[in-house]
C-alpha cells in the first residue's frame, strides 16, 4: 500500500492519509455511540405491575423486634400492613386502674404530683386543640375522635389522621414513616407516635451528630 | 539467529557508546542520573505511603502525572510530523532529523506509561490490564483504547528505527517494502493516540469542561506545536554540540510546521474562550476559576496568563518568521511555545476538569514536593533514555559505529 | 513496608494467643492449587513473595506453618480471577480466605458473604427533602456499617443544607456546623445513586466495577488498580478512593461483611456506597435508612408495585439530579 501511495505522487497520498485518518476517526467515534437506545429504570418499572413472590427462604431470617409488641393489622390501600402495638408500650396501661375520680380529686390526691400532669401541649393552637380534644376523662382508656367516637390506643394513627390527612396518605402509601425491620414484606411501619410525641410533635433542633464533610487532605500535611 | 546477535552486538555497541562522550556529557548524564534516583525515592515514598503523599484529593483526583501524561502523549505523536514527510513523501530534507524525532517518540512514549503508572492506586494489579491475562474493558473504556494505541505506537517507534538502524549498522540501505508500510501506519497511530487521549477526556459528561468535541482537535494542533518545538530545540543542540549537522532547510520546514499549528491552536482556543464566556452558563464556571479564579481562589491564574502569553508571543514570533524568512528568534519561540502548551495541555486542562467538583466544591490543588520530585524524575529518565537513543543513532547514521563480523 | 506492618501486628497479638487451628478444607493451601493461564505469571513473582515471606519469618512469633499457609493464602489472593467471572466454587474459595485470613491477623472471625442478586428485585431509593433535618445520623451509621477509613474520615453521604428558595449546589453548604435544621434551609443527602447507565462502569479499564442484577453497582476491591477514571466519570461525586492505607480500629470493626459490600478495604482502591450489599441482599434496609430519625429516607423493591417505594414513584413529585446526563440515577428526591 505505501509503495503504491509513493508511485501515484505526493497529492494522491496526502488525500489517502486524509481519508484514511477520517475513517479511523469515524470509526473510533461509531464504536462508543451505545449508549442511546437502553431501557430507562422507569420503563422497567411500568412493565412491573405483578405481585412479587418473595421466595422468603434465600433471605436470612431477620431479627425480632427490639420493642415486645404484638403486631397490630391495618389496611391500607389494596394491602394491608403490620403496625407495632402502642398499648403494649405503656407501663400503665389500662388507664382506668388510676383514672377512677375525677382529675381535680386526682390531684388532690397525691399532692400535686401525678403521672402526666406537668405534660405541656405543643400541639396546634390552643384555641383548637387541648387535652380533651383526643382524651375523654369518662373513657380514659381509649382516645376520642372529634365525634367523640372511642378509638384504640393501637389505632392512635385514626385520631392523628382527623387533622393530618395528607400525612395520613402519605403514611399509608409509605412515604412518610418509617419502616421497622427491612425493606422485604411483610410491611411493618411505625405509627405516627412512635417518631412523634403526641403532645410535642415536631421534631426538635439539635447539633448534627458529627461534621459533614470529609477531612480533605490540605497541601500542608 | 544471525539478525540476533547481530542486535546484541549492536546493544553492546551502544552502551559502550553511551559510556563514552565529552565532560560535558557526563555531567549532563551524571545530573541525569542524580534527578531519577531523586523520583525514584520519591516514589519509593510514595509506594509506601499511598497516594496520600500527593497533593490529589477526592475532589481533583488527577494532578500533575496524568497532566504530564496528557502533554507527553502530544510529543509523541509529533515524530510523525518528521515522519510522514520523510518516509511517505519522499522528502529528504528531513532524513537526518526523522531518527531523532523517533527516538523522541520513544522516549515521550516510555515517559508517558511511566506517569500512568506512579499515578495508578495499585501498581502491582496492572497486569490486570494485560489483554488474556486480566480483564481488559474493550472497546468500552477509552483508557483501554488508550493503553493498545500507547503501547502499539511505542513498538513501531521502536521496531521503524531498529530496522533502519540495524540495516546501516550493517552497511546496508533499509529495504522500503519493510519500512514504508510501518511508516505509514505510525502516521495514523499518531493522530489515533492523540484523537484517543483527547476522547479519554471528552468522553466524559460529568466534566463539562472537557466535554467537548473541540478537545481533539486542540489537542492535535498543540501537539503538532509543541513536539516539532522540541524537536527543533533538540536539532539545535545537536547542532551545537555534535558533529552531525542538520541542514537548515530542515530547520525552516519544521519551522512552518510549528507556525501553522500554533496559529490553528490559537483560533481554536479563542472559539473556546468565546464559548465559555460570550454567554457564560454553568458549565463555563471550569474555565472562569483558570482564567479569573472562583471564590478567591485563583491557584491557576498566573500560570493560564503565562501560558496565554507565551503562546501568544511565540506565535508572533514564528509568524513574524515566516513573513521575514529570517529565523532569528526560532529557538527562543520554540522554547516559550513548548512551555505554553506544557502549562496549557497539562495543568491548564486537567486540573480545571475537577474545579468546580461535582457538587460545585472549590478545593484548589497544588502538587507536593515528593509528587514533583517523581515528576522530575522521569523528565530526567526520558532526558536519559532519549540521549542514549540518539546518540547510538547518530553514531550509526554518521558510520562511526558499524558491524563487525568477526566478533 | 507494608509486610513490616503486618508482621508487626501479627508479633504483638500473636504471640499472647494460641496460633488458630488450621483448617485446610474449603480453600487451596499454596500455590499450586489451580493451574490457569495465569501460572507463568505465578512463577514470575514466587521469587518475589519467598523473599517476604523471608523476610517476615525472621521477627514472626506464629509457627512456620502458619506463616505458610498465610503466605499461600496471600498468593491465591493476589492471582485470582475478577470476581465478576468467577465461578461460585471460586467465590466461595476467596471468601473463606478472606475469612481465614482475618483470623489469622488478628485472632478474631469475621463472616464474609458472597451471596447474590435475587430475582425480580431492583433497588430503588427515594429521599424526602421536605423530612430530612440535616441531623447526619445517617452518615454516622453508613461509616460503622462500611468500615470506612476513619484516619481520612471517609464518608459515602454528603448533606448539602440549601437556602430556601434554590437547588444550587455551587451554593449550597455541606460544612455546616451549627444546630439543625437552620432557619430558612432545607437539606438533600446524596451519595451513590446506583445509575441504571453509570458512566463509572463504562469508563473502568479493568472491568473492575459493575451493576449487579439488583442494580447495585460495585467494585471489586482485589482487582481495580486505581487509576480513578471512574471518579472522573461520575457526575455526583459517588466514588471515594483510599489515598492510603484505611484504619479501622479492630474493635470497631463490623464484621458481618459482603465481599462486594463492607469488607475491609486496601490502599489504592475505589470504594463507594453498595446500598449496604450485606444488609439489603438480606432484605434489610442501608443502615442510613434505618439509622433516619425522620424518615427521610426510603428503600425498597421498584419491581414490586405493593413497595413503598413504588407509591412514592407513583403518587408524589419525584426527580432526579443532572437528569440531562441520561445516567438513569435510581435515587429519586421528593417533597410532602
Amino acid at each position: 500500500m505505501g509503495a503504491k501511495v509513493n508511485r501515484r505522487g505526493r497529492r494522491d497520498g496526502m488525500r489517502k492519509v486524509a481519508f484514511s485518518i477520517a475513517v479511523a476517526l469515524v470509526s473510533i467515534t461509531l464504536w462508543n455511540c451505545s449508549g442511546g437506545h437502553k431501557e430507562s429504570n422507569l420503563d422497567l418499572i411500568a412493565k412491573h405491575q405483578n405481585t412479587i413472590a418473595y421466595d422468603f427462604d434465600s433471605f436470612e431470617r431477620l431479627e425480632d423486634l427490639e420493642i415486645a409488641t404484638v403486631l397490630t393489622k391495618i389496611q391500607a390501600r389494596d394491602s394491608q400492613f403490620l403496625i407495632p402495638s402502642r398499648i403494649q408500650q405503656m407501663t400503665k396501661f389500662p388507664c382506668s386502674n388510676c383514672h377512677t375520680k375525677s382529675v381535680e380529686e386526682l390531684k388532690k390526691l397525691n399532692n400535686g404530683v401525678s403521672a402526666h400532669l406537668n405534660i405541656q401541649l405543643a400541639h396546634a393552637h390552643p384555641v383548637s386543640m387541648n387535652c380533651m380534644t383526643c382524651h375523654n376523662m369518662d373513657k380514659p382508656d381509649v382516645l376520642t375522635s372529634l365525634t367523640k367516637t372511642s378509638i384504640s390506643f393501637d389505632q392512635s394513627y385514626q385520631q392523628c389522621a382527623q387533622c393530618h390527612s395528607t400525612q395520613f396518605k402519605d403514611w399509608e402509601g409509605g412515604a412518610h414513616g418509617k419502616r421497622l425491620r427491612g425493606w422485604l414484606p411483610p410491611r411493618i411501619s411505625q405509627t405516627c407516635v412512635g417518631c412523634h410525641n403526641a403532645h410535642k410533635p415536631a421534631f426538635e433542633k439539635r447539633w448534627p451528630s458529627r461534621l459533614n464533610t470529609e477531612k480533605i487532605k490540605t497541601q500542608n500535611h | 539467529m544471525n539478525q540476533l546477535k547481530i542486535f546484541r552486538s549492536l546493544a553492546k555497541d551502544s552502551i559502550s557508546n553511551a559510556m563514552q562522550g565529552s565532560r560535558s556529557y557526563h555531567v549532563w548524564m551524571g545530573v541525569l542520573t542524580f534527578f531519577m534516583l531523586l523520583g525514584a525515592y520519591c516514589y519509593y515514598q510514595q509506594l509506601t505511603e499511598g497516594l496520600v503523599v500527593t497533593g490529589m484529593h477526592d475532589n481533583v483526583s488527577w494532578g500533575l502525572y496524568i497532566s504530564n501524561f496528557t502533554f507527553l502523549v502530544g510529543v509523541a505523536a509529533a515524530a510523525v510530523m518528521l515522519v510522514m514527510p520523510t518516509y511517505v513523501l519522499k522528502d529528504v530534507d528531513f532524513s537526518k532529523a526523522v531518527l531523532i524525532g523517533e527516538g523522541l517518540a520513544v522516549a515521550a512514549l516510555i515517559m508517558c506509561l511511566a506517569f500512568v503508572t506512579v499515578d495508578l492506586g495499585g501498581p502491582g494489579r496492572a497486569w490486570h490490564l494485560i489483554p488474556g491475562i486480566g480483564l481488559f474493558n474493550f472497546p468500552q473504556s477509552m483508557l483501554a483504547w488508550d493503553v493498545i494505541v500507547l503501547n502499539g505506537y511505542l513498538f513501531i517507534n521502536i521496531t521503524i528505527p531498529l530496522y533502519i538502524l540495524m540495516s546501516r549498522y550493517q552497511n546496508r540501505e533499509p529495504n522500503k517494502k519493510f519500512y514504508i508500510p510501518g511508516a505509514m501506519i505510525s502516521v495514523f497511530w499518531a493522530v489515533g493516540i492523540h484523537m484517543v487521549t483527547a476522547f479519554l477526556y471528552a468522553g466524559l459528561p460529568a466534566r463539562p469542561f472537557w466535554n467537548s468535541s473541540l478537545l481533539g482537535p486542540r489537542f492535535l494542533a498543540s501537539a503538532f506545536a509543541a513536539g516539532p518545538a522540541l524537536i527543533i530545540i533538540i536539532l539545535e543542540v545537536i547542532n551545537r554540540y555534535t558533529d552531525y549537522k542538520i541542514a537548515d532547510k530542515s530547520f525552516a520546514k519544521l519551522a512552518v510546521v510549528v507556525t501553522v499549528a500554533a496559529q490553528v491552536n490559537l483560533i481554536m482556543l479563542i472559539s473556546e474562550l468565546f464559548k465559555e464566556f460570550y454567554a457564560q452558563t454553568h458549565h463555563s464556571l471550569s474555565a472562569v476559576y483558570l482564567f479569573f479564579g472562583l471564590h478567591g481562589k485563583t491557584g491557576l491564574v498566573p500560570w493560564t496568563y503565562a501560558s496565554l502569553i507565551l503562546n501568544v508571543a511565540a506565535t508572533a514570533i514564528l509568524t513574524m518568521h515566516l513573513i521575514l524568512k529570517s529565523y532569528r528568534w526560532l529557538t527562543v519561540a520554540c522554547v516559550f511555545l513548548f512551555i505554553g502548551i506544557w502549562i496549557e495541555k497539562g495543568m491548564g486542562l486537567i486540573i480545571p476538569g475537577f474545579i468546580p467538583g461535582s457538587w460545585g466544591d472549590i478545593v484548589e490543588y497544588v502538587p507536593t514536593w515528593i509528587e514533583i520530585g517523581v515528576t522530575i524524575g522521569i523528565w530526567a529518565m526520558g532526558a536519559f533514555i532519549f540521549t542514549i537513543l540518539a546518540k547510538s543513532a547518530i553514531s550509526i547514521e554518521m558510520g562511526e559505529m558499524r558491524y563487525k563480523k568477526s566478533e | 513496608m507494608k509486610e513490616n506492618n503486618s508482621c508487626g501486628h501479627n508479633c504483638s497479638c500473636g504471640g499472647n494467643q494460641e496460633p488458630a487451628p488450621i483448617n485446610d478444607t474449603g480453600f487451596s493451601q499454596t500455590g499450586d492449587a489451580k493451574t490457569s493461564r495465569r501460572g507463568a505469571l505465578k512463577k514470575l513473582t514466587l521469587g518475589l513473595l519467598t523473599g517476604a515471606g523471608m523476610a517476615s519469618t525472621s521477627c514472626s512469633v506464629v509457627g512456620d506453618d502458619d506463616l505458610k499457609e498465610k503466605n499461600g493464602l496471600k498468593w491465591d489472593e493476589f492471582f485470582k480471577e475478577n470476581y465478576r467471572v468467577m465461578t461460585d466454587k471460586e467465590r466461595n474459595d476467596t471468601v473463606t480466605r478472606l475469612e481465614r485470613l482475618y483470623e489469622m491477623n488478628t485472632g478474631k472471625k469475621i463472616s464474609v458473604s458472597s451471596k447474590g442478586a435475587t430475582d425480580n428485585v431492583l433497588y430503588g431509593y427515594a429521599f424526602n427533602i421536605s423530612k430530612c433535618q440535616g441531623y447526619m445520623d445517617c452518615v454516622n451509621a453508613c461509616v460503622e456499617e462500611n468500615n470506612q477509613d476513619r484516619s481520612t474520615e471517609m464518608q459515602y453521604i454528603r448533606i448539602h443544607e440549601h437556602k430556601n428558595g434554590q437547588i444550587n449546589f455551587e451554593l449550597a453548604k455541606d460544612d455546616y456546623y451549627h444546630e439543625v435544621p437552620a432557619e430558612g434551609h432545607f437539606y438533600m443527602g446524596t451519595q451513590c445513586f446506583h445509575c441504571e447507565n453509570p458512566p463509572c462502569v463504562d469508563v473502568c479499564p479493568v472491568k473492575a466495577t459493575w451493576k449487579e442484577e439488583d442494580g447495585i453497582v460495585v467494585i471489586d476491591y482485589d482487582w481495580c488498580i486505581g487509576c480513578r477514571y471512574c471518579m472522573a466519570a461520575c457526575p455526583y461525586d459517588g466514588r471515594r478512593f483510599n489515598w492510603q492505607q484505611p484504619q479501622v480500629p479492630e474493635e470497631e470493626v463490623n464484621k458481618d461483611q459482603h465481599y462486594l459490600g463492607n469488607r475491609l478495604r486496601k490502599n489504592g482502591v475505589m470504594e463507594k456506597c453498595t446500598f449496604c450489599i450485606q444488609r439489603s441482599r438480606n432484605g434489610k434496609n442501608p443502615a442510613c435508612v434505618e439509622a433516619c430519625p425522620t424518615g427521610a429516607r426510603i428503600f425498597g423493591n421498584i419491581l414490586d408495585p405493593n413497595s413503598e417505594i413504588r407509591w412514592v414513584l407513583e403518587n408524589k413529585k419525584v426527580f432526579r439530579l443532572k437528569e440531562d446526563l441520561g445516567t438513569e440515577p435510581k435515587f429519586w428526591y421528593f417533597m410532602d
